[in-house]
């Protein structure tokens, strides 16, 4: 489960929304919507700890997103970004080298999620939180199967298919009163 | 051997070839020429002021100032090369410039070389001045590529550390791009040097006496050192501009 509550964030000296709560529930998709410029992208962004917010709180399952924290949960999350092709390959190989990346100082092992299409599904259902932000129409089926099995799923989209399928609708763009 | 005053003005002198041609040929392209020339002569005249004063002097205190001063005169000309705001890149360049120059030249000085007095200004100051030569243009490029990339495609980076991984891991595509613009352009000089070009370092250690195997040793040896200095450089310059560049969240916080 993911929670904002009394969350305001100002970018560029436009405030996108204030004392702004919702709750992304396990087993549903969440939808957040508005208008280009609204604030969805940076939605997103606080959600996986790359914003800061100006007052309010992120939380995970009741525990605190902060920028400390936050790497250790996006490792429960699955991102999806806006523009889903590459062009910077992640390695001097190809995706599939991503786990061989260069790291000298860490030699863990980690999950990635491979933004390629043809390699989103099986990690996007490792990960119990799967975040998309103006996904293509083609994933909706995919991401409302996973929702269905009881992952928290959040989508940042303008698309009417997806505001029709969701099972909670976030509008953002008149900030301080979310049409939740 | 000695250069007279009079000597140096009619070699000097050669410059009327090119001016003279471009003279003619191209009138309007002949400020574009002569600026430079002046300023080289300004600067040389300075730099042979400098280094007078530390051959006479000949101490290790003066050398590592000297050594300093062409450190944040490098760190200003990286700055603007790369379009970088100063507070981000100024203090680091000059930390990892002045570190990776004068461990390196330390090891070339110390172990490799072995001179009888490894820190005086005969030795310091030339192997430390061909290294810097070396880190200032190699790392102009390879901190350019780096914060472009950054600037202009920052999704694979955000993707990546959206999907959990550290921010190692998420950096590690923009900062193999920056060492492949590094390491791309010195292997191509590498595979040509000496074939068809004939260095300045090799045509001066000729010059100054030295026997050609030495020679050709000693520059093989400091070409290595130059490129291990680049890479040291460039790492702990990126290293340390971490924090300038990115918040707490790990967005990106660097403007053009």
């Amino acid at each position: 489960m993911l929670e904002l509550k009394d969350a305001s964030l100002t970018l560029g000296g436009r405030q996108l929304f204030a004392r702004l709560s919702l709750m992304a529930q396990d087993g549903q998709m969440t939808c957040i919507t508005g208008p280009a410029g609204s604030g969805k992208t940076a939605m997103v962004q606080v959600m996986l700890g790359l914003l800061a917010l100006d007052e309010g709180l992120v939380s995970v399952d009741g525990e605190l997103l902060t920028p400390l924290s936050a790497p250790v949960f996006r490792q429960m999350m699955a991102y999806v970004p806006q523009r889903r092709e590459v062009t910077l390959k992640p390695t001097v190989t190809d995706l599939s080298g991503l786990e061989t990346v260069w790291s000298p100082f860490n030699s863990r092992r980690y999950q990635l999620t491979p933004v390629d299409e043809h390699l989103d599904l099986p990690p996007l259902a490792s990960r119990p939180i799967v975040i998309a932000d103006a996904p293509d129409v083609s994933m909706l089926g995919m991401l409302k199967s996973l929702a269905a099995s009881g992952h928290t799923v959040v989508v940042a989209t303008q698309d009417e298919t997806y505001l029709n399928q969701s099972d909670k609708l976030i509008t953002l763009g008149n900030y301080g009163n979310p049409d939740a | 051997m000695e250069i007279q005053m009079l000597n140096l003005l009619w070699g000097v002198l050669l410059l009327a070839i090119p001016g003279y041609l471009i003279y003619t040929c191209d009138r309007l392209e002949l400020p574009r020429f002569v600026l430079p020339v002046v300023r080289m002569l300004v600067q040389m005249s300075a730099m042979g002021g400098c280094l007078w004063l530390l051959y006479r002097y000949d101490t290790v205190w003066l050398c590592l100032l000297w050594l300093a001063v062409l450190v944040v005169a490098a760190a200003f000309l990286l700055v603007s090369r790369t379009r970088m705001p100063s507070r981000v890149l100024m203090l680091p360049a000059c930390v990892a410039m002045y570190v990776s120059v004068l461990v390196v030249s330390a090891y070339v000085l110390f172990v490799a070389l072995r001179p009888e007095s490894p820190m005086s200004a005969r030795w310091f100051v030339p192997v430390s001045g061909m290294l810097m030569a070396h880190v200032l243009t190699t790392n102009i490029h390879a901190v350019r590529t780096y914060f472009d990339s950054l600037r202009q495609d920052s999704v694979p980076y955000y993707t990546l550390l959206g999907n959990g991984a550290p921010r190692l891991k998420a950096l590690a595509p923009y900062i193999t791009r920056a060492l492949r613009s590094m390491t791309v352009p010195a292997a191509a000089n590498l595979s040509a040097m000496g074939l068809f070009v004939l260095p300045m370092l090799l045509s001066g250690l000729l010059l100054g006496g030295m026997k050609p195997v030495m020679a050709v040793a000693v520059m093989v040896l400091l070409v290595v050192a130059a490129i291990a200095a680049s890479m040291l450089s460039l790492v702990l310059t990126l290293w340390l501009c971490d924090r300038r560049a990115f918040d707490k969240s790990g967005k990106i916080i660097i403007e053009s």
